[in-house]
């Protein structure tokens, strides 16, 4: 062990110690504090000037950045957008603290965030030690596009950014309506969206690409499955039989060999070659939504939006 | 005599019943007399090979089940005893997350590595469990654990290093038929038989073996070599099972034991019927998984033991002491 970590190893080990102590008894409000709920229901005492924060979850980085990306000091390795962000992180103005499920707590500490953004009930555990050391632990845990929408508009309160959020909020829903008026059709293609090709992973009703495959005029043959993603059988999709195929990322040498293969020519999609592919970002949970949309539309219909 | 007549004949019913069940049922609505050509693609090329790679999946794990027991004695004993399941996760993680594709065109990657991986853990955990060219059963037993723990350490690492490959990695210790095709099913078809075949020809020596390697020896059977046969075989036959289908549970621990509740411990006997009863009640378990949560489809080996362990308790309950609980 370096000799940097060593003492950060012990001024965390007393800052737990006094954390042992001292907690339990949490004073109201100070001046120039504010208090919060999270999506956990914690009321959570945050800074009036957040200046530094450190966020354990994608989509989180992502909120910030875009509200202001300066603020945000520590991130996953998982984190991609804004560009932005990944810029930062080269620039080595971010730092990545890890994964959401193996942060280095060390790291974390030595930032010495005022704000530290987590998801919902599965990283608990590993913010409880964080929480103990005193720093505000805060978790946007977002179900569904409403509360994607909620979240932002917090965050900027939070932030100080409620103008900037609400303006963005605005040009999203601007975009969505043009795109809208633009696409007015009553046409939908069915479609079967592939995460994974062994065994074949699909999308079902909650997931966030369903909803985008809606909004791009599509109507996804696994709907009415209960969970965000589960396994089915080529017997089923034969069976709804899809107009177009899409498939995330790198599987194209399997839609290669699905031509030729028995079965998966019985597929109307196949055996009109409307094959397309989508990297796996465009679907992720985002106000960005928009980008996603645009992708499965002109996929679908072969007209850009 | 006219006990295992009837009970042949019952078992071959229960055998025909699932596998036309098996054929039969599937989202797509087919009469298996009047097939358009799209019925056919879809029984000849989907519902077939799944219904065959389930039987001789099934059948193999049981028989593989009922050989470790007798072997180890130990009734706790299953097919995935020593360690086998480990090397074939670990080939099938690296081929997931290092994305390893088959060098043969015949295998997809995923069961390509898992074979290798459950071959190489076979080759470690015979190497180790053996001295001077023996190995005795508890010497091989300890060798398995080790190897398996050592394997299954790799395989945790690999599965942190696994962002969008973990459900497919999660689906394969789950085990499951849901994307069963010939290339995946001849395997099962070719080398199954032959370990089936291999087997039931030493059952007699088997059963000498049980009465005590001591009597054993003494009755004129090589304890050595007829141990060393079985070990393989069943390993062998994991192997095959899990590159095909992945982990499934359950099949290789309570089959035989019902197996011998009913039928005896006569391996003459038990080996052929845990075959077949190991192979119907997979093709069962498979045909429960396709339509419990359609359109989506359970993991078998959740079906295998939510449906199996009910039986099986009740045959506990019934078991008047011949089988010596």
């Amino acid at each position: 062990m370096s000799l940097p970590s060593r003492i950060s190893a012990a001024r965390v080990s007393a800052v737990i110690l006094f954390g042992l102590f001292s907690s339990g008894c949490a004073p109201s409000p100070q001046p120039g504090e504010r208090t919060f709920v999270d999506d956990l229901g914690y009321p959570v005492r945050i800074q009036r000037s957040v200046k530094r924060i450190v966020s354990l979850l994608p989509s989180n980085s992502e909120m910030v950045c875009l509200l202001d990306c300066e603020r945000l000091k520590g991130g996953t390795r998982y984190d991609r957008f804004p560009e932005e962000l990944t810029q930062r992180i080269k620039e080595k103005n971010l730092e990545v603290i890890g994964g959401g499920f193996d942060p280095n707590l060390e790291k974390i500490f030595e930032i010495g965030p005022d704000l530290i953004l987590v998801n919902g009930p599965s990283q608990q555990r590993v913010t409880l030690p964080l929480k103990r050391m005193g720093f505000p632990v805060f978790s946007l845990y977002p179900q569904d596009m409403d509360g994607i929408r909620r979240d932002f508009l917090l965050l900027g309160e939070i932030l100080d950014r409620e103008e900037k959020a609400r303006r963005l909020l605005a040009d999203v829903e601007t975009g969505l309506e043009e795109f809208r008026r633009k696409t007015r059709r009553s046409v939908k293609r069915r479609v079967y969206l592939q995460t994974w090709p062994d065994p074949m992973i699909t999308v079902g009703k909650n997931s966030m690409s369903q909803w985008i495959l809606d909004l791009a005029g599509g109507i996804n043959i696994f709907k009415d499955m209960p969970f965000d993603s589960g396994k089915v059988s080529l017997e089923w999709i034969i069976q709804r039989d899809p107009e177009v195929l899409i498939f995330v990322d790198s599987q194209r040498e399997f839609a290669e060999r699905i031509r030729e293969l028995p079965g998966w020519r019985e597929i109307n999609g196949v055996r009109k070659n409307h094959i397309c592919f989508i990297e796996a970002a465009y679907l992720r949970r985002t106000i960005q939504f928009l980008d996603g949309v645009k992708r499965i539309h002109q996929c679908l219909f072969g007209t850009v939006a | 005599m006219r006990r295992i007549f009837w009970s042949w004949l019952i078992l071959f019913f229960f055998f025909s019943l699932s596998l036309f069940l098996a054929l039969s049922t599937g989202p797509v609505r087919i009469s298996l007399f009047a097939l358009s050509p799209r019925d056919q693609a879809i029984l000849l090329h989907l519902r077939l090979p799944r219904a065959l790679s389930s039987f001789f999946v099934g059948g193999g794990l049981a028989l593989s089940g009922a050989v470790f027991q007798g072997l180890f004695r130990n009734p706790l004993a299953d097919s995935y005893l020593l360690g086998i399941s480990s090397g074939a996760s670990l080939g099938a993680a690296a081929a997931l997350v290092l994305g390893f594709t088959s060098p043969l065109a015949i295998f997809t990657g995923v069961s390509f590595f898992s074979f290798l991986g459950s071959l190489l853990a076979l080759f470690l955990v015979f190497y180790f469990g053996s001295r001077d060219g023996y190995f005795s059963v508890f010497r091989l037993l300890l060798s398995g654990l080790g190897v398996g723990l050592f394997f299954s350490s790799f395989v945790a690492v690999l599965m942190i290093m696994a962002e969008e490959e973990l459900k497919a990695l999660i689906f394969f210790f789950m085990g499951g038929f849901s994307s069963a095709s010939w290339e995946t099913t001849w395997v099962a078809v070719t080398l199954v038989p032959v370990c089936v075949w291999i087997a039931f020809y030493y059952a007699r020596e088997l059963n000498v073996l049980l009465l005590g390697e001591e009597t054993a020896l003494s009755s004129g059977v090589n304890t050595k070599r007829v141990q060393a046969i079985y070990a393989v075989l069943a390993a062998f036959l994991t192997s095959i099972s899990v590159s095909v289908a992945g982990l499934i549970g359950f099949v290789g621990l309570i089959v035989p034991h019902m197996v011998r509740m009913v039928f005896g411990a006569d391996h003459r006997i038990l080996l052929p019927v845990t075959f077949l009863l190991g192979g119907t009640f997979l093709i069962l378990c498979d045909t429960l998984a396709k339509v419990v949560l359609a359109p989506s489809e359970l993991p078998v080996g959740v079906v295998t033991s939510l449906f199996g362990v009910p039986v099986f308790l009740y045959l506990l309950k019934k078991e008047r002491g011949e089988y010596g609980l």
